[in-house]
């Protein structure tokens, strides 16, 4: 037992080594993903969401209560609201349901008074 | 020096993201005046302080250490670059995988920033599926510093907080290796423990946390050692640990179980811990796991243990394995010399499948989207025990 212990010490040692070094270089060799993540066309239509939200975000005071609609592709399975929170801190975002603000984008306007129309979507305060 | 330094950036980052929340509790608003202004004063109060932490002078270091201190100090600068991939900060790719960043750290930084301030009566509205209103603040605040200071939010910056933290609590794992190794031994063993501090969750609370939580760990297993060192900066590291996730509190109870004796000193990051419970009670500030009737789901859940971790690995499990072999070449010496380290380890696991028991959600989704991460907390434990066995070993 004890002439194998030495040796299997060592092994142990270098796999700590490797194990623990690999994962910090792996981003720069290999780790990394070499394909997009989206598509250039997703990229384009989150870009002018993100735009949306952020004339939305510029246009609402604090606290306000928005309804925001969005196609269902664009839903991010229901977790749309909390995607978009992080563009409109401060507002609390509905996806149904209703509230003071609607925003649509890439829909057809609610009725109501229109605050602002950009970047593929309407602002309307009820 | 050095593991001065680590301490001060450690117990410093605390201390900023403290001063955003006193300027908040005394209603002064947040700019680069009003904060830098409290920065100065606590970086003068942290030097002075830690001038009596130098335990020991370690002496000259051989080349063959210098250039492997070298290579990991490296890697903490290659950890902050790798974390400024503009992919991992854009918020159109909508990985499933940086949710956390988006939903929780990064969305409550920017709402504080935005803000100027905690909106405590807003966070209360947050629905607690993705949100978690109920997790203590320190990271958010801790990323609003360099905010507030430039008076613009750039989450790129949170990577050098990331690896900063990450590299203190590696000068704190060597200064621990040391105790009882030589200096090119103890580089080494840093370099191998660079994974176990350094992340690759940029902009999540977990880098902080294992700073904070396995540097107060390796401190203690010191002063249990009969090192000359102040349990004092244990306790303020477990203090700012607890109040990162909800995992650091548990694994200050985990401490308190692996250290009963010690549990006298460290009662001031119980009273922390207590005062965040006492006002998120009184703020509502909801959470989930105790939510619904919990035997059936306990029951469930826990049939559901075996298919749910059937492909989910622990964080760098190749550093398992090879820590938990070593351990296991002479178990009675390792786990006697170890016993600390591994009974915090093993019983913050169990809060962890504790948790998971209990979960309202999916237990299957709830594992594969977070046991890897959550592993990582104890990884450096382990690591750490790994290599004072190895050390042991080829000793013999």
């Amino acid at each position: 037992m004890m002439w194998t212990r030495r040796p299997l010490a060592a092994a142990c040692f270098f796999a700590l080594l490797w194990g623990g070094v690999r994962p910090v270089v792996a981003p720069f060799w290999g780790g990394g993903s070499h394909f997009p993540t989206i598509g250039e066309r997703l990229r384009s239509e989150r870009s002018e969401l993100r735009c949306f939200a952020e004339g939305v975000f510029e246009r609402t005071p604090q606290r306000a209560v928005i309804l925001f609609l969005v196609p269902p592709d664009d839903s991010d399975g229901g977790l749309v609201n909390h995607r978009l929170r992080y563009v409109l801190p401060g507002r609390q975002i509905l996806t149904s349901g209703d509230a003071p603000f609607i925003a649509t984008w890439h829909r057809p306007p609610s009725s109501g008074r229109v605050i602002w129309t950009g970047c593929g979507g309407t602002l309307v305060q009820r | 020096m050095m593991f001065r330094a680590a301490l001060i950036t450690l117990l410093g980052a605390g201390a900023a993201a403290a001063v955003l929340l006193l300027l908040d509790l005394l209603r002064i608003p947040w700019n680069a005046w009003t904060l830098g202004t409290g920065l100065a004063v606590v970086a003068v109060i942290a030097w002075r302080w830690s001038g009596g932490l130098q335990a020991a002078r370690l002496g000259g270091l051989k080349p063959a250490a210098t250039f492997i201190n070298c290579l990991t100090a490296s890697l903490v600068v290659a950890h902050a670059i790798a974390g400024m991939r503009p992919g991992l900060w854009d918020w159109t790719d909508w990985l499933i995988t940086r949710r956390d960043y988006f939903f929780i750290w990064g969305y409550k930084a920017r709402l504080f920033f935005v803000e100027h301030g905690i909106p405590w009566s807003f966070l209360r509205t947050l629905p607690n599926d993705f949100s978690h209103p109920d997790y203590p603040v320190l990271v958010p605040l801790l990323f609003d510093v360099p905010a507030v200071l430039t008076s613009s939010f750039d989450p790129r910056v949170f990577a050098w907080i990331d690896a900063a933290l990450g590299g203190a609590l590696l000068v704190v794992a060597y200064r621990c290796l040391r105790d009882e190794l030589t200096p090119t031994e103890s580089a080494l063993g840093t370099l191998a423990l660079s994974g176990s501090a350094l992340l690759p969750w940029f902009g999540f609370a977990d880098g902080p946390l294992v700073a904070f939580a396995a540097s107060a760990a390796l401190l203690i297993r010191r002063t249990l050692r009969g090192h000359t060192v102040s349990i004092g900066v244990a306790v303020a590291l477990l203090s700012l640990a607890a109040m990162t996730k909800n995992e650091g509190i548990a694994f200050f109870v985990a401490l308190c179980i692996a250290a009963p004796n010690l549990i006298r000193k460290l009662w001031p990051a119980g009273v922390v811990i207590g005062g965040w419970l006492v006002a998120r009670a009184a703020m509502h500030l909801p959470t989930d796991v105790f939510v619904g009737p919990l035997l059936p789901r306990i029951a469930h859940n826990v049939a559901m243990f075996p298919s749910a971790f059937a492909n989910v690995p622990v964080y760098q499990p190749i550093v398992w394995i090879a820590a938990l072999v070593a351990i296991a070449l002479a178990p009675a010496a390792n786990l006697r010399r170890e016993r600390f380290l591994l009974t915090v380890a093993a019983v913050q696991l169990c809060f962890y499948l504790g948790a998971y028991a209990m979960t309202p959600y999916d237990v299957r989704g709830h594992v594969n989207g977070s046991w890897e991460r959550i592993s990582s907390h104890v990884t450096m434990l382990i690591a750490f025990a790994g290599l004072t066995s190895i050390r042991e070993s080829l000793r013999r």
